[in-house]
């Protein structure tokens, strides 16, 4: 219902060019907030905003047939947060580095409780170093199912890559995360890639 | 082990964004996306409700200039320029700042379209807009708008309107969600204490201060704009300004900001210099004064869409700056817009230096 509304409105919008501002309502928040996990707070609204400016421009190209109007908005911030790319890396690696430095005095804790919690850290840690480790095109598969919780069709669409693409760079990108915490499965990894 | 969910919960969930960001967020889609240049001031502030309303409803809207509709003649550049630099030279009676306030009174007309997909109509509506700028960048000012009425545009826009019932308030049912109604009435005046540093042009951040440090001679007015023009362009992801953008920025300037007669002169000579400015003939503006029109742009551009007219009607007798006009000389609507029609038009009624606030 909501993607059919949405579609009206992409579609009001050519004739009447500020329709669009509805489009920017129901969804600024939301593209706002995938944009900032990835690219943090400096930059977040600067490319939010673009993301909107430039879905507007390409409003006549939207084929509700392929994509809906949120998951055609991913694409359009996925590749604009494609030219923040260093940062984000640069972000995700101090991260992992910040975890190690805890883990490393996680012997002399001195608590479980806080032995614990730097274990805990320094697995967060791996995980953001494996995530700076990742391609770009497969960093973005995986961040548009984790943090914007898209299906694997919805992906494909909004990245405008074919539908197996999108499930071979998931497999790829879950079994480098996987090995960087340190739980790799060779055996689950050969069912993966039969997949 | 999932990684998916590993990933889920390393990020935290962030802060709502700041409602300021938000506005500036949307602020900038508006520049882009409102074809009406109805906002008086710029995107970071909103609009009182009726505003926004007609504003959201704008499509293409039509005023009838009384001349000018046809092709231009081979002379248009040439006569046009001749009227600029003349309007130039008449340095007129602009008073020197001596108030405390810059006070400006605008009309703005659109044409909306109303009714239904299959009986619409074209309501063509007016507010004042009026504000008082204060000349210390330290202190606030004060604006006033007000819906002043709406009827429809022409005769065969009143008889749509009777079809459809004779609505009144009139109603606009063409798009689902989305309903707008313009009482063909005044409404209430709304005064409100503005920001100091509010800009006096649509749109754009450009100050009382920008005003009065812009140069006097035309080459260097025009690089000043063109960078200042450039630098917002960039900010906004749109393309560098061509000449069309310096001359609907020149004519603003002309039409509301208090220049001195040597700034005015050189907006003249600069708009003058323009690539294909042209005389679009008599024109009445729409507090029915006449004047004549000085046009750039229009036509189509290399994607085939539709590129707004800029006219600015001058008093060929005074070099007075009366209104500045967006015109559209083909639809992009399935419904026919006539030719030579504006979409907005900014008339300036009053302006001058004053002591007095309204409050």
């Amino acid at each position: 219902m909501r993607a059919a509304n949405d579609a009206a409105v992409i579609r009001e919008s050519r004739d009447v060019p500020e329709r669009f501002g509805a489009i920017f309502d129901a969804y600024f928040a939301e593209i706002h907030a995938y944009v900032e996990r990835r690219i943090g707070p400096e930059n977040a609204s600067d490319v939010a905003a673009e993301t909107f400016l430039a879905a507007f421009r390409k409003r006549d190209r939207y084929e509700p047939a392929r994509a809906s109007v949120r998951t055609w908005l991913y694409g359009f911030a996925t590749n604009l947060v494609g030219k923040h790319r260093r940062g984000e890396v640069r972000a995700l690696r101090a991260m992992d580095r910040i975890a190690g430095d805890a883990g490393s005095i996680a012997g002399d804790a001195g608590s479980e409780e806080l032995e614990a919690r730097i274990a805990a850290e320094g697995l967060r840690g791996r995980l953001a170093g494996a995530l700076a480790a990742l391609s770009a095109g497969d960093r973005d598969v995986v961040l548009l199912v984790a943090l914007a919780e898209l299906s694997h069709e919805e992906v494909a669409a909004a990245l405008d890559i074919p539908y197996g693409t999108v499930g071979s760079r998931l497999n790829r990108a879950r079994r480098k995360l996987r090995e960087a915490l340190g739980g790799t499965n060779p055996l689950l990894d050969l069912e993966e890639h039969d997949g | 082990m999932d990684e998916i969910q590993m990933v889920r919960d390393l990020y935290d969930r962030p802060a709502p964004v700041p409602a300021h960001k938000v506005a500036a967020a949307r602020a900038r889609l508006d520049r882009l996306s409102r074809p009406s240049r109805r906002r008086l001031f710029g995107g970071s502030r909103l609009l009182p409700f009726g505003l926004g309303l007609a504003a959201a409803a704008t499509a293409v809207t039509l005023t009838v200039l009384s001349a000018g509709t046809g092709p231009e003649v081979e002379t248009g550049q040439d006569s046009g320029r001749r009227l600029l630099l003349a309007a130039a030279e008449k340095t007129g009676h602009q008073p020197q700042p001596n108030g405390r306030y810059w006070h400006v009174r605008i009309q703005v007309s659109d044409l909306l379209l109303f009714g239904t997909q299959s009986n619409p109509y074209w309501i063509k509506t007016h507010d004042r807009l009026e504000y008082w700028m204060a000349r210390d960048p330290e202190k606030p000012g004060w604006d006033l708008t007000q819906h002043l009425g709406a009827e429809p545009a022409s005769p065969a826009d009143a008889a749509a309107w009777r079809r459809a019932g004779s609505p009144s308030p009139f109603e606009n049912k063409r798009l689902p969600d989305f309903h707008a109604a313009v009482t063909p009435g005044p409404g209430k005046a709304t005064l409100e204490q503005s920001d100091p540093s509010l800009e006096i042009l649509t749109g754009r951040p450009f100050s009382l201060r920008q005003v009065f440090a812009l140069p006097t001679r035309s080459d260097e007015l025009e690089a000043t704009i063109r960078d200042y023009l450039s630098r917002q362009a960039e900010h906004n992801g749109e393309d560098p300004p061509d000449d069309a953008r310096i001359f609907d920025f020149g004519s603003e300037l002309l039409v509301r900001a208090p220049l001195t007669p040597q700034v005015r002169a050189a907006t003249y000579r600069m708009l003058a210099g323009l690539h294909g400015v042209k005389k679009a003939g008599a024109a009445k503006d729409e507090a029915g004064r006449w004047g004549t029109a000085i046009a750039i742009g229009g036509g189509t551009d290399k994607d085939g869409n539709h590129v707004p007219q800029f006219r600015l009607i001058i008093d060929p007798s005074t070099g007075q700056a009366l209104a500045d006009q967006t015109v559209v000389q083909k639809s992009d609507t399935k419904v026919p817009a006539k030719p030579g029609a504006a979409f907005t038009s900014f008339t300036m009624l009053e302006s001058g230096w004053t002591d007095t606030a309204p409050k």
